[in-house]
């Protein structure tokens, strides 16, 4: 009896042994794979035996593109915006992101709304032609914008005519999600995905401790960071007014519109991060609480379990949401 | 739009072609010829045209690295001893400058790690432990 007791406990050790590090027969090694998707720079940093992992994960990437660009002939997103008020058939992934799109709409009184394209196509933040569309072009597109008029029956989806969808702020997040999925399916387990904004980590670094993620200074140039962040395998959204933007006549145009002005928000804010297990939900709350501002926006992130945020003002003052600080560097 | 397609050429079918013959590297103003300057050091800085390595060099010496490629696409690579950044290119959207420098004390925390990516012109610097 006792001896049996013994020999389980001994296999147990054994087992346990076996999978710490010292043991794996390979060494894994960081290596890293770059590509450009939705306007996106994407790098993937993993500790593999075999780059070909990541190769094959970019190209995943590549699938969802062609799914979710609002600019590629036959994308799902193209179809529903071209199909004229006509119901149109779409991938699963569509559905799902249109499903939680939908919740933040609700959610953040539709600052957030996925049917921003026909205001976010005014405006050129990447170009440097530092454009500003014409206030009543504007006034007329933003209009346009509502997330109501979006009608799913099974995987049917209409929009009426003359309206139009742009995942921008919420697709990267989703693919952020997949490409994660489809690393972790094929046993990585250690790595730090970057898709703009949002990082996504698998698990933690080699060594057993957390990733780190700079917040950027909003006075600073590019690579100067005035918080870091933790990330033990979730997700880490940023959005800033520093990302992407124009000057003109003296007034600094930001990239983060308004769907319900049409307007880049004008608030107290400089950057939202948020801390959640889903990228997807990540990103479409970072600018929805960002668009809300400090008070309302952290209410709204209060609402949801297990996530956090932290605010970053203008005049450098920060503040987080209740368990925030679990995800920050002292 | 434009970088949308040389991208998808970048990450689809063109990768893995050649690089190109006739590309132009110059280091600290002379035209490189092929020597590594400084071997060893723990971090180095490695540039890549089109995903084929063109050079790689100590990150702690100061050196100057560009690329000129023969459509005149060029950029130009800054280190300090301290940071490295794409100090200068004339591609059309200037995110490789924007991303700003890398140095050891911000390598992990960058959100794209040791990269500056030119993307236009499909040049790449990663800052990496050797």
């Amino acid at each position: 009896m006792k001896n049996t007791r013994f020999l389980a406990i001994l296999t147990a050790l054994l087992m346990l042994l076996s999978t710490l590090p010292g043991c794996a027969a390979p060494e894994k090694e960081k290596k890293s794979s770059v590509g450009f998707y939705l306007d996106t720079v994407i790098t993937l940093t993993a500790y593999v035996d075999d780059q070909a992992v990541l190769e094959d994960a970019l190209k995943e990437c590549g699938r969802y593109e062609r799914m979710l660009s609002r600019t590629i002939e036959g994308s799902d997103v193209w179809n529903i915006n071209h199909a004229n008020g006509q119901p149109v058939e779409v991938s699963d992934d569509t559905l799902a992101i249109l499903d939680v799109a939908r919740q933040v709409s609700e959610r953040s009184e539709g600052t957030f709304d996925v049917t921003i394209a026909p205001v976010s196509t005014m405006w050129d933040f990447t170009s440097g032609a530092a454009v500003v569309p014409d206030a009543k072009d504007i006034e007329a597109a933003a209009e346009r914008v509502d997330y109501s008029q979006v009608t799913i029956d099974g995987n049917s989806v209409t929009l009426p005519a003359g309206m139009m969808i742009d995942l921008g702020g919420i697709a990267k997040g989703y693919i952020a999600d997949a490409v994660k999925g489809y690393l972790m399916e094929r046993g990585v387990e250690s790595a730090i995905l970057s898709f703009g904004g949002n990082i996504v980590a698998i698990g933690l670094k080699p060594d057993g401790s957390p990733w780190k993620v700079g917040i950027q200074d909003i006075d600073e140039p590019t690579g100067n960071y005035m918080l870091v962040a933790l990330n033990r395998g979730g997700s880490t959204v940023t959005s800033g007014i520093y990302e992407r933007g124009f000057e003109a006549d003296g007034v600094y145009y930001h990239h983060i519109l308004d769907a319900k002005t049409g307007w880049p928000v004008q608030n107290e804010l400089a950057s939202v991060t948020i801390f959640s297990e889903s990228s997807m939900w990540g990103d479409a709350l970072a600018t929805a609480a960002f668009a809300l501002g400090t008070e309302a926006g952290t209410a709204l992130i209060e609402s949801l379990p297990d996530i956090e945020a932290v605010f970053i003002a203008r005049d450098r003052s920060v503040s987080y949401t209740s368990g925030a600080k679990d995800y920050m560097v002292e | 739009m434009i970088a949308l397609l040389l991208a998808l050429c970048l990450l689809g079918g063109c990768r893995g072609s050649a690089p190109k013959g006739d590309t132009q590297v110059l280091l600290d103003g002379r035209p490189w010829d092929g020597a590594k300057p400084g071997e060893g050091g723990d971090l180095r800085v490695y540039v890549t045209l089109d995903g084929a390595e063109l050079i790689d060099l100590p990150f702690d010496e100061p050196h100057t690295v560009e690329i000129i490629q023969p459509d005149g696409a060029k950029n130009t690579v800054s280190l300090t001893g301290e940071a490295v950044t794409m100090a200068s290119a004339n591609c059309e959207n200037q995110d490789c400058v924007h991303m700003g420098e890398v140095t050891r004390d911000n390598l992990e925390l960058r959100v794209m790690g040791g990269f500056i990516i030119c993307l236009p012109h499909k040049v790449s610097v990663e800052v990496r432990g050797s």
